[in-house]
């Protein structure tokens, strides 16, 4: 079962990189310290993993037929993608890494499953639009009853950091229910691991990830969500993990960094402002498009190469 | 949980005890300009001088003491840097009552009779413009969505302020004073004037502070 080693690669950069969109703002505003926030986010993501995580690998597996290696090459082609998007700078998606990949193989050995590709891409497309409106939603209605306590200085802050912790904490169970499938999802099968076995051993690299990486992306995502101002961070957290869990819940993994993009668009549509600017806004689109189609290309030529060279 | 309501509880009680401390030198302060004025620079006058000296230095103390726990203590950015900027402007306050007393004690400043009923009035108009303010404080403790109605009185008493320094400072300037006189007088009348004018600045801080907290 050496081929685990990518999808092993592919949930430590994941945990890496998305831990920061649920624990940032309370790691960046040193109201949590780092072990805290890894652990808290350790616990929920495992527990996300293990209760809600089978959904999407039921997903995954009927998207497209995968055997050992071709489910190595899946992988490590969507962390090399990942790794590669995030050095250009570019806000990527394991997700649509993950199924660019799939597709690839799906399609070279004639087992796409077209109808669930569309519920993917159709789920892709909906989760900055449903995590913008959750977020206009819970600002407007988690603000009156704000309004309606009329909390003091400190009232409010303690309130608002407890709400950053909580959020967090959902947020990490819903990032092990929803993601753990991109991690080891194309691993479920005849032969290799059950679904509960790939819950296990996403969770744990995921995880992994998270312990020993994910501090400074803690503190650069954390300090821009800060920036919004705490209850404005809170709401976007607390959106984008609704929306992720929900994502869970239908089975299909989605971007937890895209969730979070879109609540922040959902925040300035309420006040009037804009929070993302256009040259943000243009790397999303851009990296939207290029992340499945690298994914797709890389592995494609790989499962071409392969078969030719007679390796798989 | 206990932990973070302790904490909140250190804060708030050093916040406490630097508003007394503050309190402590704005009223020595009233006392102090109103015996000056009565009798002079008098041994009385010194002893009063020394509190209004040990309250506003209680009063920085207790200030950087609370800016350290307010770093240490891992209160969310923007309260920190709410609380920090009120009580720094706040500050200026028992600051000013330190140096109008400091400035009578050392350059003995000669008070005409002519003018001392209306530095008296001065005085007043400010140290209950502190006192507005100082309420105001409490309210953004204890009530903060009545904060934005307690900032116009403060208002009224800044203008009201301004208003008797033109007047005082019009008249010393036509009067026979020696220019020395003169100068020492405005810089005195303009000092004392400085104190609504920070009531008023805190004020506005707390307004936007409270505004801050309307979702």
């Amino acid at each position: 079962m050496w081929q685990l080693v990518s999808g092993a690669y592919l949930g430590w950069a994941l945990g890496a990189n998305d831990a920061s969109n649920v624990f940032g703002t309370a790691v960046a505003s040193r109201m949590l310290r780092f072990w805290t926030a890894a652990l808290l986010c350790c616990v929920f993501l495992f527990l996300g993993a293990m209760i809600g995580g089978a959904e999407g690998m039921h997903t995954y597996n009927s998207l497209s037929k995968t055997t050992l290696n071709t489910a190595f090459i899946t992988g490590l082609v969507a962390a090399l993608t990942v790794t590669v998007m995030t050095w250009r700078q570019l806000p990527v998606s394991t997700s649509q890494a993950v199924v660019g990949a799939l597709i690839a193989v799906g399609l070279f050995y004639g087992k796409l499953e077209l109808g669930v590709l569309g519920k993917v891409v159709a789920c892709w497309v909906g989760t900055p639009i449903g995590a913008m409106l959750a977020a206009v939603i819970f600002y407007l209605v988690v603000g009156k009853i704000f309004n309606l306590l009329s909390l003091n200085v400190f009232q409010y802050d303690f309130v608002v950091r407890w709400a950053l912790v909580l959020a967090g904490s959902y947020g990490a169970y819903a990032l092990g229910a929803n993601n753990v499938a991109n991690v080891t999802g194309s691993f479920v099968g005849e032969g290799m691991l059950t679904a509960r076995q790939a819950c296990f051993v996403g969770a744990l690299s995921i995880c992994l990830g998270v312990v020993t990486f994910s501090r400074g992306v803690m503190m650069t995502v954390g300090r821009g969500l800060v920036k919004l101002d705490a209850y404005t961070a809170f709401i976007v957290i607390l959106a984008e993990a609704v929306t992720v869990h929900i994502y869970a819940m239908v089975g299909v993994p989605v971007s937890t960094s895209q969730a979070v993009v879109g609540a922040v668009l959902g925040i300035g549509f309420v006040k009037g402002v804009r929070t993302v600017n256009r040259r943000v806004l243009f790397n999303i689109v851009l990296a939207w498009i290029l992340t499945p189609i690298i994914a797709f290309t890389v592995t494609y030529a790989v499962c071409y190469l392969g078969t030719e060279l007679g390796w798989l | 949980m206990s932990l973070f309501f302790r904490r909140e509880k250190e804060v708030r009680a050093l916040i406490q005890e630097y508003f007394l401390a503050a309190d402590t030198a704005l009223d020595e302060f009233e006392i102090g300009v109103r015996c000056y004025l009565g009798d002079g620079p008098c041994g009385e006058f010194r002893a009063i001088d020394k509190r209004i000296h040990a309250a506003e230095s209680r009063a920085d103390d207790l200030l950087r003491e609370i800016e350290i726990m307010l770093y240490s203590r891992s209160l969310l950015p923007e309260s920190r840097g709410d609380l920090l900027g009120l009580l720094e402007h706040f500050d200026k306050m028992p600051n000013l009552a330190e140096t109008i007393s400091f400035m009578l004690d050392t350059q003995q400043v000669p008070v005409p009779d002519s003018y001392k009923s209306q530095l008296a009035e001065l005085i007043d108009v400010n140290v209950e413009a502190y006192r507005l303010v100082r309420k105001t404080v409490d309210k953004l403790f204890t009530d903060p969505g009545s904060v934005g109605d307690a900032v116009e009185p403060v208002d009224a008493k800044e203008s009201e302020s301004d208003q008797l320094e033109g007047k005082i400072i019009r008249e010393v300037f036509a009067s026979d004073l020696d220019g020395c006189e003169q100068i020492q007088l405005r810089e005195l009348v303009q000092l004392i004037g400085d104190i609504s004018d920070s009531a008023e600045n805190v004020a506005g801080r707390l307004e936007i502070i409270s505004l801050k907290k309307r979702i």
